[in-house]
């Protein structure tokens, strides 16, 4: 498309714009902003000639895409059938009533956002919690508060 | 020689001088799940102990060996010793053995979990052989040989393992060759279906049209199963190779691996690998001098169960939702962007090279005749040894969780086979041989490996309504039966597991899970019930106690059970006390405690901390009888 | 090549890479179907047409598999159909089943004690597709005497914040149909799947409303809407309709064959043609709020002393035959709409030339055409219909807005640039075809008519210019389309460029029936004072009218509330609405197209040409007693077609508004009131607030 200007970045971090790129520029999208905005669903649909419905509707099928601003910590609850069997759910349930959040909520003061993931792969060290990338293995219920201050900031 | 086998003793040198010269090595199991053990701290530990001894040693970090329940894992190998493995390495145990090992000579046999040397080291040292432990001697390890012994990210140890042999065999066997080595080995499609590997392959082959496509399906969608994530951190250069291999067979010129994104380190090592194998000619133009031209590239999947799929698998790959279409036509005719394309399970790919470098026949001796070979679980749930595991098809449920898993602490219940689309299999399974078929006839599915044992505290209502919330949340949402019936099925199971359970329930799962299996589209849908059927066949009395008598045995349903602390057992050690938040717990030390049902929120952290398993689940309302009850008698 | 397999026992013939479904239903074997549309491909989600096919093991859909040689099928087995009976319990275990099943469904209309025991929109036969339904047709065909699952009501926010219609995706049951169809037809499909599993939903990017989401409202979405929840704003509650007649829309020159739906003598709707896909906002929503405006000019009215009083046809005539037998030709004018029928231009220019021998019918569109509209005329000459689009390898869209107007040009452009031609645009603002040309030239607003010179004359081969020439200069078949606007403020330039070019053209004038006014002669006439007497059909009234002004406003709608102090001394004559007489207008490409009476005029309304009859029958003289429409085409089919002098139209002819039907505005939409708002940059150029 000889119209298409602006999108320098996308060309400069390898997109052609090819239509089948649409899921890797949603997922370079939402590193660089840590979600998908609206505004970044139309411009990817314009470097792609999609529609906007098709990017969101794409964006929405699949997990690993946010439509909220994150919080400054991840924290993420594994709930794979390994760590539901170990309690997970009592994790999930636990940080929702430190953080006073739903899954996929951001707490008021932008500090912490919570989310249950299917299964992170560390099955045999069932049950996990996920925090900034970091996994931290046979998680129970009360060490919870500890391994949640740690990343509060000082 | 061939320039590839110039490269290989050339990095077989390296390899060799790295590990068996003169410096001691140190070996660090850092795959995903050794890193959530804690192996990083460990590894950070012995770089400073090294630092600071001013000790010189090679730092090896290696894959994932399997037995999960040991990491992080550390192994030791002095100049001219075997290498000898320790369990648990804290960074204060890793200062310990390194003290030990490297300043004193000792090697604290009683630390250590085994080593891998031949047994007259074990006759020298009194330290047993690493795989004649438990988990791992019944094991065969053909995928996984390579698992922890190699450092993936070194392509000298790749090479020196024996790498791209295989690929080297499938040159000179030539498209069909390759094919009818496939064909003799009897492969069966490890994602889960078991359609046999070279129909696949020749299906392909045959398809007209001059571009093709490989896609090696790494999208392990299945919670509670990890073997794709342990083998491509472990040996990425074996699925490299198998999709090399399958490439050359197919007539394909690319060749698309689609990686979970929630696997990062399987992602970097991929990655390494690719450029590895293209800077030393197996990827390119005339690869090896041959006229075969091939490329490999990734694409990280967006987290979507569906796309296990291999339609839906396709859609993803081409930007579009996950959503599995009718087949015919299959992806061999009309696969990714309408080209002839051959999907297989990173197993599967995991699995051929060793097939071409052995042979087919040599691969067909493990297993049973119409299953052969070996193939690999992620064993995890309540047995005693979790970890990844890799057997000849055909060993027994039993075996495996018995021997391999060294049972389960509280009574054994069931175990899930096929992740969340297979089955709950009771104790009375338990004796069925592991292949395509019994999995099938059992209710459930082999599935790409995921077994999940449970004890008695597991609730199975509560399993089932787990299931099967995954599969509604994971279902694409396209057609009616999948869409709808596994919300029917959830609202009900959720309902019972809250007590407001009816008799017709039981009647409304059946009929629901049976329009689900019929009449789906894709085997999402038609599998999705599997859960619910199975618990329901096999532990149909468990839902009649939640709907009869509200109350959950295993005491996990919330609603239905309220914990109480039984005297007899409890010895007064405070822990339950010291651990609750809602100060439920009262008592003396040394005396029985007593727990008020009031308060309490039942978040487990007792149950959880208490070693005489005092703290116990029953009916509702069963305190308040009681002292009714004694206060009527007095 | 063909292959046979049996369907219930019977052997059939059909195609390789034929459906099974398409194969039983050739050969008049039914199986129910919800997600299958006409147009779209398979899509085998409702799983509503499963059958079973011996060596299968589950029961596949028949819209999915394709046909094999001595393949058997059974469409109505016992298992069949008690898996179709559970796939519809499931449906109902998601939308409301009063409809079906509540124990006084019979007894409803008489007791009305349960009117309101269901939500107005969900439930009971309140629901706006009541006896339209697919899905309640299935299921009274299936047998299905109850529901059986829990029933889970999605409690979703009906949506009514766009114009049109209204929006219940709490009774949508996810066939896709909307969706699909929506994606066949426009570039960037509104409608789409969001989220998944039992949260899957239609919805636009993000949630917007649908105007934000760039809508352009061609209604297809509701035509293949299988169950209420898509449903119009205007004919929600009608129920069904009594019948269609076939029709023209009259809104603009395309002249799209329309179906007009009536119940209890009034047009409710207009429908798509049989075989159109769709209609663009104006054609598909605008026609029952025209007809039934509250503003018709229902009564005959006499204005004297600027006092408007109730008359009758005969004391009109008489009036008008009274003042008009008393005036000079040159104190007389009559001028008319150009979306007047064929027939009524035939009977005006008539009038004016045997009854009243004056000055020829003005046009009041004259007015708003350059020069009168001559070059736009030269160009009106050279008009191909839109399937010149079909060839072409280059399609060059000149000021063509496509969204809410002509937006049924958008699925050919599609088609186009999926054959591969390419495609050009040149507009000011945002517009469809701007959101996939491959160049989208934005000149400034008001200097396109330079741009489009610079292109033909091959000036500034630079940038976006250079990649307009470029493509330009290598298309063997390039297609110029113009936009009305264009097509009246700039078509000097665009000639220049289509000589240039050896372009195709295809121009689309806003008018309906600009192309039957051409033909009829009729065009501006030379300047000349006001007269005293005028006759406006459908045309506004000039302004500053003297005082001493007899003015005949022969309409369908009364101007304005106020029309009757704008001059104190005329009549107020209610025509017939097109959808209230027969009648034909010439089409853009210069095709006749007939339309014939759906339902019958308000009040004391008479077609146009019959108000002219009945005034020339007063003042006495011969030829205008026609009996209907056909009298007038077996006349005027004798006489030879005229070509108009063209010249720039007195001052004091009001141009009318762009999208004016008869004279009235139409931005007087009940639904769609004061929605449709201009952006800022193209004021004027959008529908259709004025």
């Amino acid at each position: 498309m000889i119209t298409v200007i602006g999108f320098d970045e996308f060309s400069a971090a390898g997109f052609t714009g090819d239509p089948g790129e649409l899921i890797p520029l949603l997922q370079y999208s939402q590193q660089n902003d840590g979600f998908i905005s609206a505004q970044s669903a139309d411009r990817i649909a314009r470097f792609l000639g999609i529609s906007a419905a098709r990017v969101y509707s794409v964006a929405s099928f699949y997990a690993q895409f946010r439509f909220h601003k994150p919080g400054k910590n991840h924290v993420r609850v594994c709930l794979g059938t390994a760590c539901h069997v170990q309690g997970g759910q009592e994790l999930s349930q636990g940080i929702q009533d430190i953080l006073g959040i739903h899954p996929r909520e951001t707490t008021a003061d932008g500090l912490y956002d919570f989310d249950e993931v299917a299964c992170l792969g560390c099955c045999a060290q069932a049950a996990v919690v996920e925090v900034n990338g970091k996994i931290y293995a046979r998680m129970t219920r009360d060490r919870l508060r500890s391994l949640l201050e740690e990343h509060e900031p000082a | 020689m061939s320039p590839l086998e110039q490269i290989r003793s050339a990095a077989s040198e390296r390899w060799k001088e790295r590990t068996q010269g003169s410096l001691p090595v140190i070996y660090i199991g850092a795959a995903s799940c050794g890193r959530a053990a804690g192996a990083l701290e460990t590894l950070q530990a012995v770089r400073e102990f090294l630092k600071e001894k001013r000790k010189e040693a090679h730092i090896v970090e290696v894959g994932c060996i399997g037995p999960c329940y040991l990491e992080p894992l550390m192994d030791l190998a002095l100049p001219g010793q075997p290498r000898v493995s320790y369990a648990r390495v804290t960074p204060e145990k890793a200062r310990k053995i390194l003290t030990a090992c490297l300043m004193e000579g000792d090697l604290l046999p009683k630390l250590a979990a085994g080593h891998f040397g031949d047994t007259s080291f074990s006759q020298q040292t009194g330290i047993r052989r690493f795989f004649d432990l438990p988990m791992l001697k019944p094991q065969v390890r053909i995928i996984l040989k390579n698992c922890g012994m190699i450092d993936p990210e070194d392509f000298d140890s790749a090479l020196a393992a024996g790498a791209y042999r295989g690929f080297e065999r499938a040159l000179a066997l030539g498209a069909k060759g390759t094919i009818a080595e496939i064909k003799t080995s009897g492969l069966r499609g490890r994602g889960g279906a078991g359609f046999p590997s070279w129909m696949k392959w020749e299906l392909t082959a045959a398809a007209p049209g001059p571009l093709k496509y490989v896609i090696c399906n790494a999208d392990e969608g299945d919670p509670g199963a990890f073997m794709n994530r342990s083998l491509v951190e472990s040996d990425p250069h074996a699925v490299l190779e198998g999709i090399l291999i399958g490439g050359l067979a197919v007539g394909a010129q690319t060749g698309i691996i689609y990686v979970r994104a929630e696997y990062p380190l399987a992602v970097k090592r991929l990655k390494k690998a690719i450029e590895q194998i293209r800077s030393n000619g197996l990827l390119g133009r005339n690869i090896l001098d041959s006229d075969f031209n091939f490329d490999i590239r990734i694409q990280e999947g967006a987290g979507a169960f569906v796309c296990g799929e291999e339609t839906a698998l396709i859609a993803s790959l081409e930007g579009r939702r996950g959503m599995p279409r009718p087949r015919p036509p299959f992806p061999s005719d009309h696969g990714y962007r309408g080209k002839p394309t051959l999907i297989n399970n990173t197993e599967t790919f995991g699995t051929v090279p060793a097939v071409l470098r052995e042979g087919g026949e040599w691969f067909r001796q493990f297993g049973t005749p119409t299953n052969p070979g070996t193939k690999t679980f992620s064993l995890v749930g309540k047995v005693r040894y979790t970890g990844l595991i890799e057997v000849p098809l055909g060993m027994t449920l039993r075996q495996v969780i018995d021997e391999i898993g060294g049972g389960t602490r509280l009574p054994f219940k069931a175990v899930q086979t096929g992740g969340p689309l297979g089955g709950c299999l009771s104790a009375k399974q338990l004796d069925l041989p592991i292949t395509y078929e019994t999995m099938h006839e059992a209710g459930s599915i082999m599935g790409s490996g995921g077994l999940i044992a449970m004890d008695e505290s597991t609730c199975m209502v509560d399993m089932a309504r787990y299931f099967i919330r995954f599969a509604q949340s994971e279902s694409c949402g396209n057609c009616t039966p999948c869409r709808i019936g596994t919300r029917i099925l959830t609202d009900t199971l959720e309902r019972i597991t809250r007590g407001e359970g009816q008799p017709e329930d039981l009647e409304i799962m059946r009929r629901a899970s049976e329009t689900m299996t019929k009449t789906s589209l894709c085997g999402l849908g038609q599998a999705a019930a599997n859960p619910v059927m199975t618990s329901l066949k096999y532990f149909r009395s468990e839902y009649e106690t939640h709907i009869r008598e509200s109350f959950c045995p295993p005491a996990v349903c919330t609603e239905l059970f309220e914990y109480t602390i039984l005297p007899e057992r409890c010895t007064g050690c405070e822990l339950c006390k010291g651990v609750c938040e809602s100060s439920a717990i009262q008592g003396e030390k040394r005396n029985p405690h007593v727990l008020d049902v009031t308060l309490c929120v039942k978040c487990k952290a007792c149950v959880q901390v208490c070693a005489q398993r005092a703290i116990v689940g029953v009916p509702v309302g069963t305190r308040a009888r009681e002292s009714l009850t004694g206060e009527m008698i007095r | 090549m063909s292959v046979r397999l049996k369907i219930n026992g019977r052997w059939i013939t059909a195609e390789r890479g034929q459906t099974v479904l398409e194969a039983a239903r050739a050969n008049g074997i039914e199986i129910p179907t919800l997600c299958d549309y006409p147009g779209l491909p398979s899509h085998g989600s409702c799983r509503m047409c499963i059958v079973e096919i011996e060596g299968r093991a589950n029961t596949p859909t028949a819209c999915t598999t394709p046909v094999d040689d001595g393949m058997v099928v059974e469409t109505d087995t016992a298992k069949v159909r008690e898996l179709r009976q559970d796939l519809l319990r499931m449906l109902l275990a998601e939308h409301p089943a009063a409809c079906l099943f509540c124990p006084e469904n019979q007894a409803c209309e008489e007791c009305m004690v349960t009117l309101r025991k269901a939500g107005v929109t969900t439930g009971c036969h309140n629901c706006p597709a009541d006896r339209q339904c697919s899905l309640q047709k299935i299921i009274e065909d299936s047998g299905l005497q109850s529901i059986a699952y829990p029933p889970r009501y999605r409690a979703l926010r009906v949506e009514k914040y766009d114009p049109f219609f209204d929006r219940d995706y709490n009774l949508c049951v996810l066939c896709g149909r909307c969706i699909r169809v929506c994606e066949s037809l426009h570039f960037t499909n509104i409608l789409t799947y969001a989220r998944r599993g039992s949260q899957t939903r239609v919805d636009t990017s993000f949630g917007r409303t649908h105007l934000e989401a760039g809508c352009s409202f061609c209604g297809a979405c509701i035509d293949a809407c299988p169950t209420g929840a898509l449903w119009e704003k205007t004919r929600k509650w009608y129920g069904a309709p009594d019948g269609e007649v076939a029709s023209v829309c009259p809104f603009c020159s395309l002249g799209c064959e329309i179906r007009l739906v009536h119940k209890n003598g009034s047009v409710i709707g207009a429908l798509p043609g049989e075989g159109l896909p769709a209609l663009c906002v104006k054609g598909r929503f605008g026609v029952p709020e025209l007809v039934n405006h509250p503003d018709r000019l229902k009564d005959v009215l006499h204005v004297s002393a600027g006092e408007a009083v109730k008359s009758d046809w005969n004391e009109a005539s008489r009036l008008a035959a009274e003042v008009l037998s008393g005036c000079a030709p040159d104190d007389f004018a009559l001028i008319v709409s150009a979306n007047c029928s064929s027939e009524d231009f035939y009977v005006a220019n008539k009038f004016t030339r045997q009854v009243m021998r004056s000055a020829p019918v003005y046009l009041s569109a004259a007015a708003r055409y350059r020069g009168g509209g001559q070059a736009s005329a030269r160009l009106l000459a050279l008009s191909q219909p839109l399937e010149a689009l079909e060839s072409a390898d280059l399609i060059f869209c000149l000021g063509l807005d496509a969204q809410y107007y002509q937006s049924v040009v958008e699925p050919r452009l599609r088609q186009a640039k999926e054959r591969g031609a390419k495609l050009l645009t040149i507009h000011a603002g945002e517009h469809v075809p701007g959101r996939f040309a491959d160049v989208w030239l934005q000149p400034q607003p008001f200097s396109e008519g330079e741009m489009i010179n610079d292109l033909a004359e091959g000036r500034d081969d630079r940038g976006q210019l250079g990649a307009a020439l470029h493509l330009l200069s290598e298309a063997r078949k390039p297609v110029l389309i113009v936009g009305p606007d264009y097509l009246a403020r700039l078509p000097e330039a665009v000639e220049r460029l289509q000589k240039a070019a050896g372009a195709g053209l295809v121009a689309l004038p806003a008018e309906g029936n600009l192309m039957g006014s051409l033909r009829a002669g009729i065009g501006a006439a030379p300047a000349g004072r006001l007269p005293r007497v005028l006759y406006l059909i459908g045309a506004a009234l000039p302004h500053d009218l003297p005082g001493d002004s007899f003015v005949l406003i022969q309409n369908t709608h009364a101007l304005q509330a106020e029309l009757p102090h704008l001059f104190h001394e005329g009549l107020m004559l209610p025509m017939a609405a097109f959808s209230e007489t027969d009648g034909s207008l010439v089409d853009q490409s210069g095709k006749m197209k007939c339309y014939s009476a759906a339902a019958a005029p308000p009040g004391e309304a008479l077609p146009g040409w019959k108000i002219l009859c009945q005034i020339a029958q007063a003042l006495g003289k011969p030829g205008f007693d026609y009996g209907c429409v056909d009298d007038i085409r077996a006349e005027m089919a004798g006489q030879a077609a005229e070509r108009p002098e063209i010249s720039s139209p007195p001052e004091w002819i009001a141009a009318p508004g762009e999208h004016d039907y008869h004279g009235a505005p139409l931005d007087k939409w009940v639904a769609g009131l004061g929605d449709l708002q201009p952006s800022p940059q193209e004021e004027g150029l959008r529908v259709p607030v004025a």
